[in-house]
Parts: structure tokens; sequence; C-alpha cells
């Protein structure tokens, strides 16, 4: 018999007991439908935090003198000439920039605030940092010849300075050097979460002559535009660079906590898929068990007339895989606008939840990921799970005796 | 009897009198450092680190133990910043921004400039001759010299980072040539020598200071005196905000 044969025939067996079949289509519809919707949530979340974090503090690598990043001090930074001449020679970097950053005192009148700055390669951090994207008010800038300070609209609205105003600055420079300047504000952006401490980004060559390091920097990033094969391009880095002064760190490294927080919740959440897949298929086994309970007879007749108990089983298989398959369908169909809808436009957040976004400085939103892999993954369970199933209907069916299934 | 009363007296007399001598070695070392009126120095400040070093020069003024004004003279950068002592308030002056800043308690025993002096060392609100407790705890010879070894603690009530100071103070010139200062754990902190003891003016002067914190034996700073005034007349307004904002 035709595989085609076979198809239609199962095709036209699971619609004989509607009712069932609905039942059971719309359990596997629902458990799709859960765990799409809480996986692309988590997805959805987690990319975004890591990745505008990548975005707007670490970079997707940077190269630190040792120790850097457990102790970051600005004693710590070194002359990137050569560090960045040797990135360029490796293939996938066409362009390395150095950063400068430290702690500072922003002062107006009596009030103060502590503030991370940044020197920054206007430029080229178009790429990197996207401050231009970022802008509240004022301009990003003059490439030209940049100069002045943007900086965050909470310090801002803290110290009561707008575009225009002046930004006093006064920290510890290199080497225990006063640090102390003076700059005109240039823009603002709206940075989450900087209820922790404020943000002032200044051209890298003002940022070096306010902590008076002369052409050092604290970190150096090649600009590359997306994180794949890091691994490859840091392996090489390593083998050129002097891994006994210099650190090689990759965006993971910068961030662990959030890693392990996303490793944390990716371990929970398949606890959950699991115990919800779990209950779907004792709900698919009950279907099966009823199917071959009431179709006993029919089975006989029909290895009787000549199909091979092989064929039997595969006829069975495919039924119940239809079944799956349709579940699966309704459930991503129902959830997708969903899906796409959260994708665009995000939820955000208030209150206690928005306060454990913002210590890491992440906009305290929730937003779905609509990479097709969450739509697969579980239509590649329920594939797996109806094939494991089928097994019980292969040794019933092996087992069945012609004679006692045709009595009924 | 007699003989035993006076006895008795004299000894009762001996015991608190070398307590007694420590302070007033301490007192005469004091009046050594601070002189009778004013005194005006320059100074050049070298910090020391194994793989760099920098200089500042500096010019001070002090009245007293309560009153001085620090002016930091290069590098060019830095020129014009300076540090007011008011009893027992700090301030500077940052030109570069145009701000005064006064100096919280919090700050005080952090580093000074970046030296390995803090900012306490250069407050010093409390006087070594009425706010410890002296021991007098015998002769040393210090670079050839013989000194009175005396060791300060704090009385109860004084604000101070350290908890004891163990002082050597040259028996004929009274010039304090070595002090050691201790944290409340009884570690050293830092040990400072006085070197190149010149006359002048009558006083008595190390012109060359050294400070070794003991946590980094090779971190150094030292203070080289280029020159002394101890005969000039300023009045105690001359130590004001406004005066430090537009000294040079």
């Amino acid at each position: 018999m035709q595989f085609g044969t076979l198809f239609k025939l199962a095709r036209r067996n699971i619609w004989r007991n509607k009712r069932r079949t609905l039942i059971t289509i719309s359990s596997i519809a629902f458990a799709v439908l859960f765990a799409v919707a809480m996986q692309s949530f988590q997805k959805g979340t987690w990319d975004n935090m890591l990745q505008s974090v990548v975005e707007s503090q670490t970079g997707y690598i940077q190269i630190v003198q040792k120790d850097y990043w457990e102790s970051p001090t600005i004693n710590k930074a070194f002359a990137p000439e050569r560090i960045i001449d040797t990135l360029l020679q490796l293939d996938r970097v066409d362009q390395a920039v150095g950063r400068l950053q430290s702690f500072a005192l922003a002062a107006e009148g009596e009030r103060t605030r502590a503030v991370m700055v940044t020197g920054l390669d206007p430029e080229a951090e178009q790429t990197i940092m996207k401050l231009q994207e970022k802008m509240d008010a004022g301009s990003y800038w003059d490439l030209e010849s940049p100069t002045g300070a943007i900086i965050d609209q909470a310090t801002a609205d803290y110290l009561q300075l707008t575009i225009g105003d002046t930004l006093v600055l006064i920290g510890s420079g290199f080497r225990g050097m006063n640090a102390a300047g003076k700059f005109p504000i240039i823009g603002s952006i709206d940075v989450p979460g900087a209820g922790q401490s404020g943000m002032v980004y200044l051209p890298l060559e003002e940022a070096q002559w306010l902590y008076r390091t002369g052409g050092r920097v604290t970190s150096v990033l090649p600009v590359i535009g997306n994180s794949r094969g890091l691994d490859e391009l840091i392996e090489d880095a390593r083998a050129q660079l002097d891994t006994s002064a210099f650190d090689i760190l990759k965006w993971q490294e910068m961030i662990p906590e959030l890693v392990e927080g996303r490793a944390f919740d990716d371990g929970s959440s398949f606890v959950v898929m699991g115990i919800l897949y779990m209950l779907i298929a004792f709900g698919i086994f009950g279907t099966i068990l009823m199917m071959l309970k009431e179709r006993t007879y029919e089975l006989g007749i029909l290895n009787a007339l000549g199909m091979k108990k092989s064929q039997l089983t595969l006829l069975l298989w495919m039924e119940i895989l239809l079944i799956g398959m349709i579940g699966v369908l309704v459930g991503t169909a129902i959830i997708m606008p969903l899906v796409y809808y959260y994708h665009a436009n995000p939820i955000q957040l208030g209150g206690d939840m928005a306060q454990a976004y913002e210590q890491f400085d992440v906009e305290a939103v929730m937003m779905t990921s609509n990479d097709p892999s969450i739509f697969l993954t579980q239509a590649v369970i329920i594939f797996i799970m109806v094939s494991l199933m089928a097994l019980f209907p292969f040794f019933k069916i092996r087992a069945m005796k012609l004679i006692e299934a045709l009595r009924g | 009897m007699k003989i035993q009363i006076i006895l008795w007296v004299f000894l009762m007399a001996a015991i608190p009198s070398w307590g007694q001598d420590a302070r007033e070695i301490i007192r005469k070392a004091e009046l050594n450092r601070l002189g009778d009126a004013a005194t005006y120095s320059e100074m050049t400040m070298t910090i020391q680190r194994p793989d760099w070093s920098r200089e500042m020069g500096i010019k001070a003024w002090s009245k007293g133990q309560d009153y001085s004004l620090m002016l930091i003279t290069s590098p060019a950068r830095d020129a014009g910043t300076a540090f007011l002592k008011r009893e027992n308030e700090l301030w500077n002056w940052q030109p570069t921004i145009e701000r005064t800043i006064k100096m919280p308690p919090s700050m005080m025993s952090q580093s000074w400039m970046g030296s390995d002096f803090s900012n306490e060392d250069l407050v010093r609100q409390i006087s070594l001759v009425e706010d410890y407790e002296h021991t007098y705890l015998g002769e040393e010879s210090i670079q050839g010299r013989m000194t009175y070894k005396i060791q300060l603690v704090p009385k109860p009530d004084v604000p101070v980072v350290y908890s004891k100071i163990v002082s050597w103070i040259d028996q004929e010139r009274y010039v304090e040539v070595k002090s050691e200062a201790y944290d409340e754990d009884d570690e050293l902190v830092q040990t400072v020598t006085g070197e190149e003891v010149k006359k002048i003016q009558g006083y008595w002067v190390p012109t060359k200071m050294t400070v070794q914190p003991a946590d980094e034996p090779d971190h150094l700073t030292i203070i080289q005196q280029t020159k002394v005034d101890y005969d000039v007349s300023i009045a105690p307004r001359f130590f004001s905000i406004q005066n430090m904002k537009s000294i040079d």
C-alpha cells in the first residue's frame, strides 16, 4: 500500500471521532500556546536586556589591562596604539576604538551626584554605543570638532541643568592627579536605571584631558557588527596580544551576573516545560489507548484483509502525529499575533520589577522574541513525543492475535 | 620617719617626672616646627612609585596649630589649586572649575593629591602637646644622633585616625627625625623621616621629609623644603576663603 494512501486513511481516521480529536488537539494547542508564550517572553526579554547592556556598556569584546575588570581604576589606563594595530590585523576587525571610563562627581550649585564618565570616539561609537539613536534633547557631537558633554536626563534633572549649561566634574585622575573640569552640555539621553549613578559621555580627548591620562584609555573595543564567531576572534586576538599584561574579555565575562541570571531563568522554565509536556504526553497516551481499544476489531479486519502489521503501526503513528501537528499549528496560530504584537510593543514594567532591571542600567521592558526556532522547537518536541508513544501501538499490534481481535 | 617621708615625696615626684619630661620634649619640638609667629615655606613634593614619579611645587603659609594655607604652583594644570586649613576645617579651591570645596570628614583618610600624605596629615587638627598622653620610652640613635623615643597616645575623646604615634626627637636640636603612626590594631601605618636638618632663623628644621606607607614598601613621598621663613607677619584674616582664591 502506498504511503499516500496511508496518509489519506490517517487523515480520514482522525475525523471519525471528532470530539476526541478536537479535545486532544486543543490540549496540545494550549500547551504549545503556553510554552511559546513563556519561552518567547523569556527569550525576548533576556535578548533585549543583554543586547542593550552590550550596546550601552560593554561591547562584545574589550581588551583591558590585566585585572582591570575585577578592580577598575583609572590607574590601569594604557596606551592603546599597539593593541589597536594588532587588532586591525585580524580578519574581521576593520576598526578598533579606545574608551576611557572612570567615576567623578558632577556638581551644580549645592547639588552633587556621582556619575560614570565615559570618554569615547564620537564617530566610531555610532556603530557600537549608538548614542545618536538615544538622544533625548540637544544633539549628538559635531563629528568635525566634537566637544562638550552628553549626560543622562535624570542627572540633568537632578542638577537642574539643561542644554547649553555648564557641567562641573571633579574626581581623581590618573595616578592620583587632580581631575576637575567644566564642560558645556550639548545633549541628553534617556538612560534607564540612571537612578543608580549618572552617566556622562565626553569625546575621548576631553575625557583624557579631564583625567590627565595623556593618550591612554581604559579599554579597547574592536568594532564588530554582531556576535557571530566571537570565540574564534578572541582566540586569534589571544594569539597575537600579550596576555600576561592584558585581558581579552568576552561580553559574557563582563556581565556574569546577567548571564547567570539568564541560565537560572532558562533552567526553571525548562522544568515548567517538562511538567507541561508530561501532562500533554499523558493526554495523548490516553487517546492512543482508547483508540486501540475501540478499534481492535477494525485493526483485525484490516490485518485479515492483508494490511501488514507494520503498515498498521505506521498508520496509527501518522494519525497521532497528524493530531499533534495540527495542535502545534493551532497553538502557534493563536499565539503568533500576540508574539508579534509584544515584539513590536514591549510591556513597560513599573515598581519593584522595574528596579530589578534598572540596577543593570537597562530599560525595564518585557518583550517577546519572534525567533522562529521557538515555534520549531515545539513542533520537534511534539514529533519526538508522538514518535516515542507510537512504540506502544507498535508493540500492541505486533502482539495482536488475529482471531481474538476479530472476535472483538 | 622624717627621712622616710622625704624619700616618699621624692619618689612620688620622680615617677610622673618622666611623663612631664616627655611632654616637654614634644612641646619643644612643636615649637621648632611651628615657630613663634607665622611661617612661610616653599617646597617640592615628589611622589615616587616603582614605574613613575611626579613632582609638585607648593607654597605654604602657616600660623600656629590652627591656620595654614597651601598653594600648588606647579605643574601648570594644577597651579592655583589651594588648600586652606582653619582650625578643624579643610577647604579646597579648584580654579579650573571655580569651586570651593569643604573637605568632609569622610575624605580625611584619603590621599592628598595622589601622594602618601592623607588629608588628615594635612589638617592635624589636634595638638601633639595637649591632646596626647606622652610616655618616655628611652634613648635611641637615629642617623648617628641621639634621640628621645617617645610614645604618644591620644586622649580618649580626641578625634584622630592613629591610635599611637612613636616619635624620635633629636636630643640636642629638638627636631622630630622619625615618627611611626599606628592604627587601632597596632599595625604600623606609615613612617615619616626628617632629614637634612638645618638651622634657620634660630629654629632647627628638617628640610627633607619622607613618608613611607607601611603596606606599600616601594611607595614614597618626599617633601624638600627649598625656602623657609620663620619671620613673616601674617594676620589670621590672611587665612580666609577669599584669600585662598586669589593668592599666588
